[in-house]
């Protein structure tokens, strides 16, 4: 007997297969021919993901019935203490969004009759997923960035970090040295001046050293970048061809893979715009662009044209208003935005 | 740093589930700030619970811990507010802890009705189908390895999974008409 999954003919059926295989192109494709023969599927689908992300806050009944003693580990206290050290995010709640993350009903059949003549190849299967955890391989960073606005930190040695969203460090301070690995995402240093001990920051195999200056390490999909603000840093590239760079402000270097990369030149203002909310491109790539305004963003921004995610952007984009910059984009470019449901976005051709 | 051998990684799944958390939290304190702050805050007990590798049966199910310790934290931060301003009668109060299975934290002035609707939904199903619907929701599970766990066919754990939300969307469904 073949252990075979039959063809779905409900969205229930089809959004557990989605999230069992979130890579299968076929399937989504598959999906999509489903979900546009119907009208009835489309209202099918967006009740079915609707009640798939409200369970999300139900929680397992399961996991709610372990016994308390438990629950709670021996020293309690040092946990207690060290989560205090590591509050970033008590000391952020100003920063927190308060966008509300539920529309009454009424917008949501009003999304759904907008949904015409989509021209998708991609579909995404339920907000929660995964652009940051495929990223992410590692576990207890001692700083984590998961909300959708910038976070700053002030490190013992009075150093501060402006971390992105979706970004988690590691820190080590010693009397030799200063050292944080950027497990994931992007960070904006400002480093204090310590003659005794260099600031140094890794990220994959590019490891960035400074006395004391302030500069940002970046990652997109396809490069890690560092940029200075201030003072000079130097780059080095370990284990391959062991290029060294010095750069002074505005210069940055971007690292594409084991072997290319380039200098760039850019105003310092330009640099981590980011940290006071807007995003400052300057010839970017569309697809490079809605990824970090991604990140900023609680759900997720699909772009399934590959010619679409080429074009050259310019601008500047509010990071708090992801919908108004991405229909901004979308005009210029002749692009359609659907939203198959607040936190799932479609850029694609009109 | 530590290893953890075992399928979850845990910051990985944290950054997952980390809006429905939030979102749970919210339901049962009310304030978006608070909830936030709790979720962090039980992020980092879970990772210290998981360095020190205490109590493997509990850190097998590392999501529906989560839930248990944010649960417990809301209740904290609710009891405190009651002895600081009487916020909350007593009465309320002791029908959020009461561990009946029949009254919870979500029936809390406040919470939203669709939650309890889905709560009840998921208590309605069969102990099995149940399960499958939450080792795929929460834990990730592939079905294949539900299948495994739960000795079923492959298409009997994708069933199970859809009819399990199927049943919570009707009676969605079936309370807001």
């Amino acid at each position: 007997m073949t252990d075979e999954l039959l063809i779905p003919t409900k969205a229930s059926e089809w959004i557990v297969l989605l999230h069992d295989d979130p890579d299968n192109l076929s399937l989504q494709r598959d999906f999509l021919s489903w979900l546009e023969s119907d009208v009835k599927h489309r209202e099918d689908w967006q009740n079915v993901s609707q009640t798939w992300r409200l369970l999300g806050e139900v929680g397992p009944l399961e996991g709610q019935s372990l016994p308390l003693s438990s629950a709670f580990p021996k020293s309690f206290d040092e946990d207690k203490s060290k989560s205090k050290k590591r509050g970033l995010d008590r000391t952020l709640s100003s920063f927190s969004s308060g966008k509300s993350s539920f529309l009454p009903k009424s917008s949501f059949t009003q999304r759904a009759s907008r949904i015409t003549g989509l021209l998708v190849l991609l579909l995404v299967i339920g907000f929660s997923l995964p652009q940051f955890s495929t990223r992410v391989k590692y576990l207890g960073a001692d700083f984590v960035n998961s909300k959708a606005r910038a976070a700053v930190i002030d490190l013992a040695d009075g150093s501060q970090v402006t971390l992105a969203p979706e970004t988690a460090i590691d820190v080590q301070l010693s009397q030799k040295e200063r050292r944080v690995t950027i497990l994931s995402g992007v960070a904006f240093f400002d480093v204090h001046k310590d003659k005794t001990r260099p600031f140094i920051v890794v990220k994959n195999d590019i490891q960035t050293t400074v006395l004391g200056t302030a500069f940002l390490v970046d990652e997109q999909q396809d490069r890690v970048s560092v940029a200075v603000t201030e003072g000079v840093v130097r780059v080095n590239r370990l284990k391959q061809d062991g290029v060294s760079l010095q750069l002074r402000p505005g210069e940055g270097v971007d690292f594409f893979n084991a072997r290319d990369y380039k200098l760039s030149n850019r105003p310092v203002d330009d640099i981590a715009s980011w940290r006071m909310g807007y995003l400052k491109v300057r010839d970017q790539s569309l697809g490079s662009v809605v990824g970090q305004i991604d990140r900023f963003f609680n759900g997720h921004i699909f772009i399934p044209d590959t010619d679409v995610r080429k074009k050259r952007l310019t601008g500047v984009f509010k990071l708090e208003q992801p919908h108004k910059s991405l229909r901004g984009i979308a005009s210029i470019h002749g692009l359609e935005v659907t939203e198959i449901s607040p936190w799932i976005i479609i850029l694609s051709k009109k | 740093m530590n290893s953890i051998t075992g399928k979850h990684d845990l910051l990985q799944l944290f950054m997952l589930h980390r809006n429905d958390l939030v979102g749970y939290a919210n339901s049962i304190i009310g304030e978006r700030h608070a909830a936030e702050d709790v979720v962090q805050d039980a992020y980092f007990r879970v990772i210290g619970v998981e360095k020190r590798k205490q109590d493997r049966l509990v850190l097998e199910e590392p999501v529906g811990y989560l839930y248990q310790i944010i649960r417990n934290l809301c209740l904290d931060s609710l009891r405190k507010k009651t002895r600081e301003n009487s916020y909350i009668r007593k009465e309320d109060l002791s029908a959020l802890t009461a561990d009946t299975g029949q009254i919870s934290p979500e029936q809390h002035a406040g919470a939203r009705q669709e939650l309890i609707v889905l709560r009840m939904a998921l208590n309605e199903l069969p102990e099995k189908t149940r399960q499958a619907f939450e080792l795929h929701r929460f834990s990730g599970l592939k079905l294949a390895d539900i299948a495994r766990q739960l000795d079923v066919s492959l298409g009997t754990a994708h069933s199970m999974v859809a009819s399990a939300l199927e049943h919570c969307k009707e009676s969605l469904k079936k309370k807001t008409e």
